[in-house]
């Protein structure tokens, strides 16, 4: 099963619904209802966490400098980031560009979406509590530095589309087996698979659950390769698709704001 | 007017502080002993700053920011008054921060510094744990640094904006079981309350409930287990928390 979560005209909060196979109506169990022009927000209420450095390509890209300064030594735990509430916008939203960032990077990620607080997980049961999974557009004004980014690169309005869908887990293979591709304007810019992570799924959510708890509608991204996924600009159309989790699109605006 | 959220009788409720007692807004005055106290709003969206205060940045071996060190907290890691804190067994050095937090109150985008106090709700009191050797130098400060559960103590309530006069010159202090171990005053910021709000809105909507940190002036000494902290902000409230440790957080809290 596929779930949406729409705005309906008039309705001041979002409602959850399975939605009908071709995608565009949403079951209320009698009713059908077709998502509005607009209807679609972010397909989670929750927080939004990445981590960074969870592929191994990643890892190693960065690992000559692990030991200098600034870093001094590799990480030892998950080094996550926010998404907070102000980045997160549904499928096709128009975004804004910051004024200063002539480019974004386009980090997809699938998203693990929580169902209820999970805290101090084992890997054996670190997946009980994901309900399903969901696409995840990290917009991030790039930067070669992993020490201390300013929070702004990450954090700025729109910078966080999410959806359209939460796909149950149940009817999922295994998440590394699922492929995302990238489109800018109509053509394939990346083509990746959650393959190679530092942390798998089970493992990440153990590790980060051990300081600090999920709660329900919260999503955990698998991560993206940091500075070495393409990058999009003001006007570019950018669609993410993933077999089975169906197509996230958004619009960067093309007016300077 | 002081303002609390607090538990008590089985359900949550909003409350105020009159003349020392716990007013309930049908009438109640439960013994403040009685409740529990959650922190003053729901966290939504919360920044902090790293080394705010010159003092402290001296005393980790930081220059001054030229522009303000900000961070993001989610809603786990937050605790109201009187609550405890768990110091892990593996902590070696663990400390508190006290610092004015900064209650928004209207959607804020693009707000310049003169009129930022036209955006602030109110002013609460915050203790930010850090546990220094959990620190790793990426994406710094790390979440298990800085948004640990139980780790951002806030309240015991919100003081309405209306009623700080100068929020830019509040005495702030710790105590460790009685004993002071921090002092400073919110002059000695390096970016004050309207610069904060205009750096923040100038990239960011910031929302009623967001929440701003201000940062800690020096005063760093290492917690343990069965220790009180208080943190003070002068005219808005004494905060108070306790370290356990594992044993007992597990246990009995």
């Amino acid at each position: 099963m596929r779930y949406a979560r729409i705005t309906l005209p008039g309705r001041n909060t979002p409602i959850t619904a399975p939605v009908t196979p071709d995608g565009l109506s949403v079951d209320l169990g009698g009713d059908i209802v077709p998502v509005p022009e607009g209807g679609f927000a972010p397909a989670i209420p929750g927080w939004v966490y990445g981590p960074l450095l969870n592929e191994r390509s990643t890892w190693e890209r960065f690992s000559d400098q692990m030991q200098d300064k600034p870093y001094v030594a590799p990480p030892t735990a998950p080094v996550l980031y926010f998404k907070p509430q102000n980045t997160h916008v549904g499928h096709q939203a128009r975004i804004t560009l910051p004024a200063y960032a002539e480019r974004v990077e386009l980090g997809a990620s699938l998203g693990l979406v929580f169902r209820r607080q999970t805290a101090h997980a084992t890997p054996e049961n670190a997946l009980d509590n994901v309900a399903g999974v969901t696409i995840v557009l990290d917009l991030s004004v790039p930067n070669d530095s992993i020490y201390r980014p300013p929070v702004q690169e990450k954090c700025w309005d729109g910078s966080c589309p999410i959806g359209p869908f939460v796909t149950d887990l149940v009817d999922l293979p295994d998440l590394t087996q699922l492929t995302l591709k990238t489109y800018v304007n109509g053509s394939l810019v990346d083509e990746r698979r959650h393959a190679g992570l530092v942390r798998d799924p089970a493992h990440l959510v153990a590790d980060v659950t051990a300081f600090m708890a999920l709660s329900e509608g919260d999503v955990l991204m698998l991560g993206y390769p940091v500075g070495a996924v393409p990058t999009a600009k003001r006007g570019d159309h950018i669609r993410v698709e993933v077999e089975r989790l169906g197509a996230l699109e958004c619009t960067l605006a093309g007016e300077q704001a | 007017m002081k303002r609390a959220r607090i538990a008590y009788n089985g359900a949550i409720h909003d409350a105020s502080v009159i003349d020392d007692r716990l007013v309930l807004a049908d009438g109640r005055s439960p013994d403040m002993d009685k409740v529990v106290w959650l922190p003053p709003v729901q966290p939504r969206t919360t920044f902090a700053l790293a080394i705010n205060y010159a003092d402290h940045a001296k005393e980790l071996a930081f220059k001054a920011p030229e522009k303000p060190l900000a961070f993001i907290k989610g809603p786990g890691t937050f605790l109201g008054h009187n609550a405890v804190t768990r110091r892990p067994a593996d902590a070696q050095f663990m400390h508190y921060e006290c610092e004015l937090a900064v209650i928004i109150g209207r959607t804020a985008k693009n707000v310049p510094a003169a009129d930022a106090y036209d955006f602030v709700a109110g002013y609460s009191v915050a203790n930010d744990y850090a546990i220094r050797n959990y620190l790793e130098n990426y994406y710094r400060p790390n979440l298990r640094t800085k948004n640990r559960d139980g780790c951002t103590v806030m309240g015991p309530w919100m003081v309405d904006a209306a009623d700080v006069a100068d929020p830019m010159n509040l005495d702030i202090r710790t105590f460790v079981n009685g004993e002071q171990v921090q002092a400073g005053n919110t002059r000695d910021m390096v970016f004050g309350v309207p610069a904060l709000i205009e750096y923040l809105s100038s990239f960011m909507t910031l929302s009623p409930g967001d929440v701003i940190l201000t940062g800690t002036p020096d005063g760093i000494v290492d917690v343990k287990a069965g220790d009180q902290v208080v943190t003070e902000v002068q005219g808005v409230g004494r905060l108070v928390n306790t370290i356990v440790d594992d044993q007992t957080y597990f246990q009995r809290s």
